[in-house]
């Protein structure tokens, strides 16, 4: 029955007892702290949940190379969500009936709904790496961002089409999923506060061969800019398509359309597009570089925004511990509100973050360039609060 | 608005050729031994990842798609049969239907456990030509052509060669073929080793457009039922005409309806296919053995 | 055959349910939600059952019924319907759509009622997900009431069972009734079913129309269990997968979906080490029971009894047979 005993939770401390048993004497009563990684390891959203769950054990195991969080170790136990709603509650459920010290999870914004209202019933800070605006509208405390939310980082697109484009007519094509209504509603809401038109709102769905009909309804309204938010292979057909009518306006994103893999399938039909990234891999920040570098020869595989989100939570987990004094799960919310953690202190927390009393956060983005196939940070966008 | 219709036109009898490929195979199993094939969508993406797979290794293009052809006949064509369709069969068309959706679900999360959940780029026909203002691709074209060749020779093949003829027989009535002498089994396993080098071909000509992903099929295989469906179930030419219709009709829909529910326009069609003219486009009434 | 809605049959459903109940007291609350899936799921297998194993026709859109009875709940809750109405409702709303989509699907035979199906499921996702207004769109329903006094874990739990309970006998007590025999005899043998008399197409119909209905049951008590829905989980993979619950646990019989949806409920539980690779296995285990068994799980066991049983009576037989 799914009440297993589980026995290996009883085994690891014990083999720790022995293997290092002068180290554990010294904090024999120190107990490690427990994070529950609630993330999508199967289903469609596998190979975001891994990237993330690799990162997340990656930062436990730096931090307890370090001597831990205030002499804590980390003890991540991973849940898959199986990208499915219903299978997230039942284990958030799960990780929260062996009283984590706090929630890690889950990425897609309709799995994080659902566990909301359980984490904040428990009292427990749950980061998730959703970006649906409404995530921290419900009235939770204990939710936390990972990344910019749509609501933060489009504005910071639109501002970039109007002033830097002088865009004064925008085509929105967007792919029509709860990531993709989240940039759609806040571009457009964007867009029209900056005096710009949405000449053409174009929504397309996840698995489109054929963008002829997509390109040529933006085409026909004379845009002086095309808004793309597509899966990146989706970005990659949307491309290709684009050169071929011959479409010659800026070709402007968020996240996805300047990503590696959209990069790697369209080739050259991706130079010149310019895209706005809350994180990224390319960031021209050491640190951001180091962990790039460490995370490659660990997992062999390059990280992305979602790998970055689940190595900074962990770290923003110890940075809101040590502000405490001790390891305080029912008052770690209440810190984490209005708290900044800043590189110069923290190293691990990679770029200087404010959590705003919402549970959003505020940093620095980028808006990145693809040139000859190469990502190139064009413009780094301040942080709001500055 | 002359040059952007014909544009939409063109594009959509592009994409139309690559439903009406797999909706042929799909259409051909359905007639000669009652498979509905519901992982034929799936089926176009193995094919697709053996040839990146040996591409990768080394082997030179041709050679890849050489192997991949094989491996698919070896797969797809006789391990399909002799090993679920055969034995499955005497329990009627129903198990063997929901034994093909598990194979569906097998094959994508078996291509996700080998290549990952990444899509791939393959490599197509570069380039293209100007055809007023418009600039057509030469891979669209050769996919038309590929499709229409394919099926066109199909067709003769079925109604010209004696080897056609008797498949022909055999798929209008099995018993009655047997008493004539003609060779049933062989017949059938045939039809399985064009249907899987069909989804081989339709595999080399959409991949470069669609690229290779382990659940392109569900979209894939949603098309090409429709195609089947709106072509005339038991028409091998149908299918060519259901395809090509279902693209372009999806084009226009998309350009000149409402773009949230362009995923409807399929469906709709469909359901309005099997309600009100269930021979199809190109059947005809009387043909309907089932 | 063996009668497949025997008395011993609702026994062992009883005795289920009620040995699921019991484990609530003993389970956290993670056990207890899974059975709560459990029971759900059963629901709407049951339901599926009912079109596949009775009335052999394969339905693609039980996940649509699903979906509809979830967001009836779910949108009429919002409006301060009380629960048993928004149940009513659900069902009389799903078992009308299941009529007025089988009525002319199951005009034309073969496998059409599986592609209208397939469409249906696909044109109720696109209305959830596009029709904001009504829905909330890609965004779902958030911060459903569970019905008083049932918003503990535990009691929600007891409520989900009990309607289970209440679907199975409803449905024993049909599959025995002249009108469910003729059901059975339809499965059995259409062709003979027709020459005695049984109005084949209306039977079908009104078994697609109540599976359909149940399908909205299942529906009704998934949205306050889970709380929040949303478009996605009632898309074709979620029909699927119920189809796959009920070969597995044995279509036709009685006692199938209760199998079939423990099976699917728990076995992601039991395979965790495989991670990404369960699905896999559910996948080529439905393929092979297909292929060896396709009664499934149950005919698996009903035929290891039988083999026992003429073991035993061939043992017992020989001394009286051998002098």
């Amino acid at each position: 029955m799914p009440h297993a005993i589980r026995c290996r939770a009883a085994v690891w401390p014990l083999a720790a007892l022995l293997a290092a048993a002068p180290a554990v004497l010294a904090w024999a009563d120190d107990a490690p702290i427990r994070l529950a990684d609630v993330v999508e390891l199967s289903g469609s959203g596998a190979s975001v949940g891994t990237l993330w769950r690799d990162a997340a054990h990656m930062a436990a195991d730096d931090i307890d190379a370090k001597g831990g969080v205030l002499g804590h170790k980390i003890e991540i136990t991973d849940y898959d969500t199986q990208t499915n709603p219903s299978i997230s509650r039942a284990v958030i459920q799960k990780a929260l009936d062996e009283h984590p010290y706090a929630v890690l999870g889950p990425i897609y914004s309709g799995s994080a709904k659902v566990d909301e209202p359980l984490t904040k019933a428990a009292g427990i800070a749950e980061f998730t790496g959703g970006a649906a605006t409404d995530l921290t509208h419900m009235g939770s405390d204990f939710i936390f961002r990972t990344a910019l939310s749509a609501e933060s980082s489009e504005p910071r697109v639109a501002r970039y089409l109007v002033d830097d484009l002088h865009a004064k007519k925008v085509a929105v094509l967007w792919v029509n999923d709860d990531a993709g209504k989240s940039v759609h509603d806040a571009i457009v809401a964007a867009l029209q506060k900056d005096g710009a038109t949405v000449v053409a709102d174009v929504s397309s769905d996840g698995g489109q061969v054929s963008f002829a009909a997509d390109v040529q309804k933006a085409r026909r309204a004379a845009p002086d800019a095309i808004f793309v938010y597509l899966h990146e292979e989706e970005n990659a057909r949307f491309l290709k398509e684009v050169r071929r009518q011959g479409v010659k306006v800026p070709l402007v994103g968020d996240t996805t359309l300047m990503d590696a893999q959209t990069v790697k399938l369209a080739g050259a039909d991706a130079d010149g597009v310019v895209g706005h990234a809350m994180l990224t891999p390319d960031a021209p920040i050491p640190a951001i570089q180091d962990f790039v570098k460490r995370f490659q020869d660990r997992y062999h595989i390059m990280p992305d925004h979602n790998a970055i989100q689940g190595y900074m939570a962990v770290w923003l987990v110890k940075a809101a511990t040590e502000k405490m004094g001790k390891p305080d799960a029912a008052q770690l919310a209440a810190t984490l509100h209005g708290m900044t953690v800043d590189p110069a202190t923290e190293p691990g927390i990679l770029m200087k973050t404010t959590v705003l009393p919402n549970g959003d956060v505020d940093r620095q983005s980028f808006m990145v360039q693809i040139d000859n196939g190469h990502a190139k940070v064009i413009k780094v966008l301040p942080m709001l609060g500055s | 608005m002359f040059w952007d219709n014909l544009d939409l036109l063109i594009s959509g009898l592009a994409t139309g050729a690559t439903y009406a490929l797999v909706a042929t195979g799909f259409t051909l199993l359905w007639q000669t031994s009652s498979t509905v094939n519901f992982a034929q969508g799936d089926f176009v993406t193995l094919p697709a990842f053996a040839i990146i797979a040996l591409h990768a290794a080394g082997l030179p293009l041709p050679l890849a798609m050489l192997g991949g052809l094989v491996a698919a006949l070896i797969v797809l064509g006789a391990g399909f049969k002799l090993a679920l369709v055969d034995p499955m069969l005497r329990h009627g068309m129903l198990p063997l239907a929901i034994a093909a959706i598990a194979l569906g679900v097998a094959v994508q999360e078996g291509s996700k456990a080998v290549f990952g959940a990444e899509a791939f780029a393959f490599p197509g026909v570069p380039g293209g030509f100007d055809l007023g203002p418009l600039f057509i691709n030469w891979q669209d074209m050769v996919t038309i052509a590929a499709a229409v060749v394919a099926v066109i020779a199909l067709q003769l093949f079925l109604s010209r060669t004696r080897t056609g003829r008797c498949m022909q027989a055999t798929a209008q009535n099995p018993s009655v073929a047997q008493i004539l002498g003609i060779p049933v089994r062989r017949m059938i396993m045939l039809t399985f080793l064009l249907n899987a080098a069909l989804v081989t071909l339709a595999a080399i000509l959409i991949s470069p457009t669609t690229l290779v992903k382990f659940d392109n099929g569900s979209s894939i295989g949603l098309a090409a039922f429709c195609a089947a469906i709106i072509g005339g179930f038991n028409q091998v030419r149908g299918a060519i005409a259901g395809g090509l219709l279902l693209g372009v009709v999806e084009n226009f829909a998309a350009t000149y309806g409402p773009d949230q529910y362009r995923a409807a326009v399929p469906m709709v069609l469909l359901i309005g296919f099997i309600l009100f003219r269930p021979q199809g486009l190109l059947g005809r009434a009387t043909e309907r053995a089932v | 055959m063996m009668a497949r809605a025997s008395a011993g049959g609702l026994v062992a459903a009883v005795l289920l349910v009620v040995l699921a109940g019991a484990l609530g007291f003993a389970l956290q609350p993670y056990g207890i939600y899974l059975l709560s899936l459990w029971a759900v799921y059963t629901i709407a297998a049951i339901g599926l059952n009912l079109t596949l194993g009775f009335a052999g026709q394969m339905s693609l859109a039980q996940a649509a019924f699903v979906g509809i009875g979830a967001y009836c709940t779910a949108l009429l809750d919002a409006r301060g319907i009380p629960f048993p109405a928004t149940l009513a409702i659900a069902v009389l709303l799903t078992f009308g759509v299941g009529w007025c989509v089988g009525y002319p699907a199951l005009r034309v035979q073969g496998h059409y009622l599986a592609f209208v199906t397939l469409g249906l499921t696909t044109l109720v996702y696109l209305v959830m997900r596009n029709e904001t207004w009504l829905t909330g769109g890609i965004g779902g329903v958030s911060n459903i009431a569970r019905p008083w006094p049932f918003a503990h874990n535990l009691a929600y739990l007891h409520l989900c069972l009990a309607a289970l309970l209440a679907v199975a006998a409803a449905m024993w007590w049909m599959l025995r009734s002249p009108w469910g025999r003729a059901f059975v005899a339809l499965r059995e043998n259409p062709v003979r079913a027709m020459s005695l008399g049984v109005d084949v197409r209306r039977y079908t119909l009104l078994a697609f129309a109540i599976g359909a209905a149940l399908g909205g049951i299942a529906g009704a008590f998934y949205a306050p269990l889970v709380q929040y829905i949303e478009p996605s989980p009632f898309a074709l993979g979620f029909s699927i997968n119920l189809l796959m619950m009920v070969v597995i646990g044995g279509a036709g019989y009685f006692l199938g979906p209760f199998l079939g949806a423990l099976v699917a409920v728990l076995l992601p539980e039991w395979l965790r080490f495989l991670q990404d690779e369960y699905l896999i296995i559910y996948a080529v285990a439905v393929i092979l029971l297909l292929l060896f068994c396709p009664t499934g799980l149950l005919g698996l066991a009903e035929r290891a009894l039988a083999r026992g049983r003429a073991r035993g009576t061939a043992k017992a037989a020989a001394p009286v047979a051998a002098p």
